[in-house]
């Protein structure tokens, strides 16, 4: 019989879940809760719940490791690059989608072709080029080539989904004098929403968490440490912290860097868990 | 709770596992020599150890990696017809034949799109094996990303770099090819 098989598996694929939540909640809450630990409680009970709440750990994470700067700085080149990528990903996907003209299939194409690129094949010639222009260790510079690599996706997915929007209501506005432009952003972009949102919440977290991008662009003096982004930020405070043996602001400074994205993650989880899946799919 | 490692940057999920493999102040060993099973005054030191070191980045990779994919394939899940499930428990299937001869088969494209990304995940790593190891010890844990960038902006060897990087990039592209070919398979329509 079947079912009685099927029961007897049934506890092992629950205690599994239940196993594989753990792991992965494990490490983070663990984090959050050592970095109130004093530095005597790190070294002698890692497993245990700290003895007393130690908050300078979290001063020296703010004020020495300037963790709240890199996270100022992310959050601005990100802001920066995510509205670049999204008004002119939008603009490029609704003409591609909704106009018909000469090489339009070689636009796309050359646009689409992006994303078969790799960021390591672009790694030499992009710090060159950024070198060249002025653009190593700028806020400006960074946004720019995030946006970059942000587009070629963003017009793949937006165009697909402009695609998708029903033809009547564009003829029906354009009937009533609607212009292109206002056809555009009174008529279209509001009816391709589910689409901007999803794929803005890929771009925020695909830039969000560049890594080899800031390492290579953001190299400098003092002066481009200042600003570094959170990627470069929590490293360099591994490293120090590893140095003089300052776990505490280790930990804290993690703590620090991901409650942002985790206040984030709890209000809207269902949305960017729908909006990835989607990414994904399309 | 599977899918927070994905809105992690990466680095911080790095930095974060580099703490719980510290020999003395780990969370692995603090567990493992609570239950007895390491001692406290010899603790492995995972990420140092070239035994081990490998294993414990791909343990991070997968951890970070296994929410993305249950979201992925939850939402296929959803958009699979109900009355085909109940079909089939009324035509008596257990849970395995379900989930082997229909559950696989519906969602194929999209096992399909997640094999082929897997493969070119597997060829990258370079955020994590940078932050955790620097590709080391003794390059145990070194990726292709690490080589180039090493090559390009530890010894300014910036020709060598790109040919390297063009190399990459032909491997993924057939690894990638490959993986889309050889999960070839007929389309359930539904």
């Amino acid at each position: 019989m079947p079912d009685s098989k099927d029961r007897l598996i049934r506890p092992f694929v629950h205690a599994g879940l239940i196993f594989w939540a753990l792991v992965t909640g494990g490490p983070v809450v663990w984090a959050i809760l050592s970095s109130l630990k004093t530095e005597d409680d790190l070294l002698s009970r890692p497993w245990g719940l700290p003895s007393k709440l130690e908050f300078s750990n979290w001063v020296r994470a703010w004020q020495q490791a300037h963790i709240g700067r890199y996270l100022l700085n992310s959050a601005l080149v990100v802001t920066a690059s995510v509205t670049l990528t999204m008004a002119l990903g939008a603009m490029a996907a609704y003409a591609l989608a909704r106009y018909e003209f000469r090489g339009r299939r070689i636009v796309y194409l050359g646009f689409v072709s992006g994303m078969m690129f790799p960021v390591f094949l672009a790694l030499v010639p992009l710090f060159a080029i950024s070198k060249n222009l002025g653009l190593i260790g700028t806020y400006h510079g960074l946004a720019l080539v995030y946006a970059a690599f942000g587009l070629p996706f963003t017009i793949f997915f937006l165009t697909a989904f402009f695609r998708s929007l029903p033809q009547a209501i564009a003829e029906a506005a354009v009937i009533d004098g609607c212009s292109h432009f206002s056809l555009f952003t009174r008529i279209m972009l509001p009816m391709a929403k589910p689409g901007l949102v999803s794929v803005g919440i890929f771009n925020v977290l695909g830039q969000w968490n560049q890594y080899v991008l800031p390492l290579v662009l953001m190299q400098g003096d003092e002066s481009v440490q200042r600003r570094w982004v959170l990627a470069q930020g929590v490293r360099n405070l591994a490293v120090t912290s590893g140095y003089r043996g300052d776990h505490g602001a280790l930990l804290a400074g993690l703590t620090l860097s991901m409650l942002p994205v985790l206040l984030v993650y709890l209000v809207f989880h269902r949305k960017l868990q729908e909006g990835l899946a989607a990414g994904g799919l399309k | 709770v599977y899918f927070f490692p994905q809105v992690l940057a990466i680095t911080i999920i790095a930095v974060l596992w580099q703490y719980v493999y510290n020999p003395r102040q780990g969370l692995l060993n603090g567990f493992l020599s609570s239950v007895g099973l390491v001692s406290k005054d010899a603790p492995p030191a995972w990420l140092s150890d070239p035994r081990t070191a490998f294993w414990c980045v791909l343990a991070v990779l997968v951890w970070a990696n296994v929410g993305f994919y249950v979201v992925l394939f939850s939402a296929a899940l959803q958009a699979v017809p109900r009355e085909i499930y109940e079909a089939a428990m009324v035509d008596g299937a257990g849970q395995n034949a379900t989930f082997w001869r229909m559950t696989v088969p519906l969602l194929w494209d999209t096992l399909q799109v997640a094999w082929v990304y897997l493969a070119i995940a597997a060829l990258d790593g370079f955020a994590l094996v940078n932050v955790m190891t620097g590709g080391g010890p003794n390059h145990e844990t070194e990726v292709a990303g690490q080589t180039i960038y090493t090559a390009a902006f530890g010894d300014f060897k910036f020709g060598y770099a790109s040919a390297m990087a063009v190399v990459l990039f032909l491997i993924t592209m057939t690894v990638a090819a490959l993986a889309f070919k050889l999960s070839r398979r007929d389309r359930v329509e539904f």
